[in-house]
């Protein structure tokens, strides 16, 4: 595992190139991209040992954390949809680079998902994109994080009305700009990857999930949806740190990029 | 300032985040933060990284990093427990911190289990000066149990629910414990680390150690920790080890324990690096004596509003 700082000097970010270890290695990558905020940090974990998995399965890996997040440069308020998209890009170079591979697969997790899926539009050296537990929707997503947290540990701390207003939720700031980008970003509205395969693979029964899962933007790949049902939630907070390891799709994850017979 | 990965460590390959400053402060600690439970070294909220950013503004190195096994660094070959290893480990840190940038003296801050293996590592090495603990290991005091109770007993709700347990009780009903059903433990990962609070004697012993060698002390609570209600109660607990002038107590009865609020996690972020820059860094070492019985005269509460 070697961990590097790479993109410009003054927006550097923080990532762990993990090289093959597998007799075979295979000549594409795979850039994991994080949800954000407690998810963010509920996630790592798992994430951890998706990019040992797939590693092991002959895979050049990066996983990296997003300007204004983790390790990487940025205050926590920094940070944005339009600015970690670009991020991911940047990453993609960076693996693609390192690993001298000419194509690479992206996994994402909740709005991980949907920052990759925007990072991959248009794109001809993406292979496959993995939506894991997608948010589909921005403005939804917002909803679920400001509604179900109120009172709770780590509740919104803010008047939502005023929307001027930096919100706390869960130990992370959701600033005016972020709450604006949040509310215009669809999944229905990003255009594909050109020839890409997707997956969107869930861990619970969501509607949302199942939509993302039929649909299949104009030029696009195969698109499949599989449910491998896991416990837990991801917006949860607790005092221990607990994180979230569902070790049945994280191995579907792996077992999808690495069917060399996809079309 | 600048920021690096760096890779440390003698029985497994160590991961963390090393921040220096623009311009090094002259005789200033360096500052080392610890795992709380498994959130990996970022810290709760991503509070390390917040802190080293404002410990470098002031002139200070500081290491965040991962232990084995937790975060991006490798597991241990050998099968040392978790309260062994932790403290080696730090050690280690110390030593990469001596060899690659000369420093000799070090400041532990941890939240917790953070908090409890920067307690064991400056028993075991005099290089700590200071510490910064974060809802470290407390105990129930007199003034605890009657900050506790005395307002319970003045609500008449908690004498009808009482008499309603006692009635319940006599008439032998049996009811259902409605424990929550957790991970399996594979799905759902938790500290290995079960936080047991040793004996207060222990920890006496361990204080007078402490203050023998002059180390400062920043002790802060939050609302979270079910043992602790008030501030001055650690000092008033060890009121014949502590020494006034070398521990700063704080109560933050509003916060979680994971600090999710973002006033918190600035007040303290400020706090700290406040307090690190009133101490005797030249001179760390000699401060012990220098002040009444910690407890005697609390200082002003300076929590956030």
């Amino acid at each position: 595992m070697n961990p590097v700082l790479f993109g410009s000097a003054s927006q550097s970010l923080f990532g762990l190139y993990m090289p093959p270890k597998a007799k075979r290695a295979r000549p594409c990558g795979v850039v994991l991209c994080y949800p954000m905020g407690q998810e963010y940090m509920r996630a790592h974990r798992a994430f951890r040992q998706l990019g040992q998995l797939l590693q092991k399965a002959g895979f050049h890996v990066l996983r990296f954390d997003y300007y204004g997040t983790g390790d990487s440069a940025g205050d926590a308020e920094a940070g944005g949809l339009a600015q970690w998209t670009a991020d991911i890009a940047t990453a993609i170079e960076e693996l693609r680079d390192t690993a001298e591979v000419p194509r690479v697969s992206l996994v994402g997790l909740r709005l991980g998902a949907l920052l990759a899926a925007r990072a991959a539009a248009r794109r001809d050296d993406v292979e496959c994109v993995v939506l894991w537990d997608p948010v589909t929707d921005g403005a939804a997503y917002l909803e679920e994080l400001f509604e179900s947290k109120v009172g709770a540990r780590g509740g919104v701390q803010a008047d939502l009305a005023d929307r001027t207003a930096t919100i706390g939720v869960m130990g992370f700031p959701i600033t005016p700009a972020l709450r604006h980008e949040l509310e215009g970003a669809r999944l229905v509205d990003v255009p594909a990857p050109a020839g890409g395969n997707r997956l969107v693979i869930a861990s619970q029964e969501r509607p949302e999930y199942a939509a993302a899962g039929t649909h299949r933007p104009a030029g696009a790949g195969p698109v499949q949806f599989e449910l491998v049902p896991s416990e837990g939630s991801w917006t949860e907070v607790d005092d221990y740190g607990g994180a979230l390891i569902p070790q049945r799709l994280i191995h579907r994850i792996v077992e999808y990029l690495a069917d060399e017979t996809r079309p | 300032m600048r920021e690096r990965p760096v890779q440390f460590g003698t029985s497994t390959t160590l991961i963390g985040m090393l921040t220096e400053p623009g311009a090094a402060g002259s005789g200033r600690p360096g500052v080392l933060m610890l795992n709380s439970g498994i959130l990996h070294r970022v810290g709760s909220c991503r509070l390390h990284v917040r802190l080293a950013r404002a410990l470098a503004a002031a002139g200070y190195t500081s290491l965040r990093f991962d232990y084995s096994g937790i975060g991006d660094s490798e597991p241990r070959r050998d099968t040392l427990p978790f309260e062994a290893s932790a403290v080696a480990e730090t050690r280690e840190a110390m030593d990469y911190l001596a060899a690659r940038k000369g420093l000799d003296r070090f400041v532990l801050l941890g939240l917790c289990s953070g908090a409890d293996m920067a307690h064991e590592t400056a028993v075991a090495d005099a290089r700590v000066r200071a510490l910064v603990l974060l809802d470290a290991w407390a105990y129930r005091n007199l003034g605890y149990y009657w900050r506790h109770y005395a307002p319970r007993l003045l609500r008449p709700a908690v004498w009808a629910n009482y008499g309603r347990v006692r009635l319940q009780r006599l008439a032998r009903r049996r009811v259902a414990a409605g424990t929550p059903v957790g991970g399996d433990g594979v799905e759902y990962e938790m500290p290995k680390y079960v936080r047991e609070f040793p004996p207060r004697e222990r920890i006496a012993n361990d204080l007078r150690l402490f203050m023998s060698r002059g180390m400062q002390l920043f002790l802060l609570w939050t609302g979270g920790l079910w043992v602790y209600n008030h501030r001055g109660q650690y000092a008033a607990t060890f009121r014949r080890e502590l020494v006034a002038g070398n521990v700063r107590e704080e109560y933050l009865p509003d916060a979680d324990h994971i600090l999710t609020g973002l006033d918190h996690q600035a007040w303290v972020t400020r706090e700290v690096v406040s307090w690190l820059e009133t101490l005797p860094h030249g001179a760390a070492g000699t401060a012990a004596g220098r002040g009444p019985p910690a407890g005697s005269a609390p200082s002003p509460s300076r929590g956030p509003a």
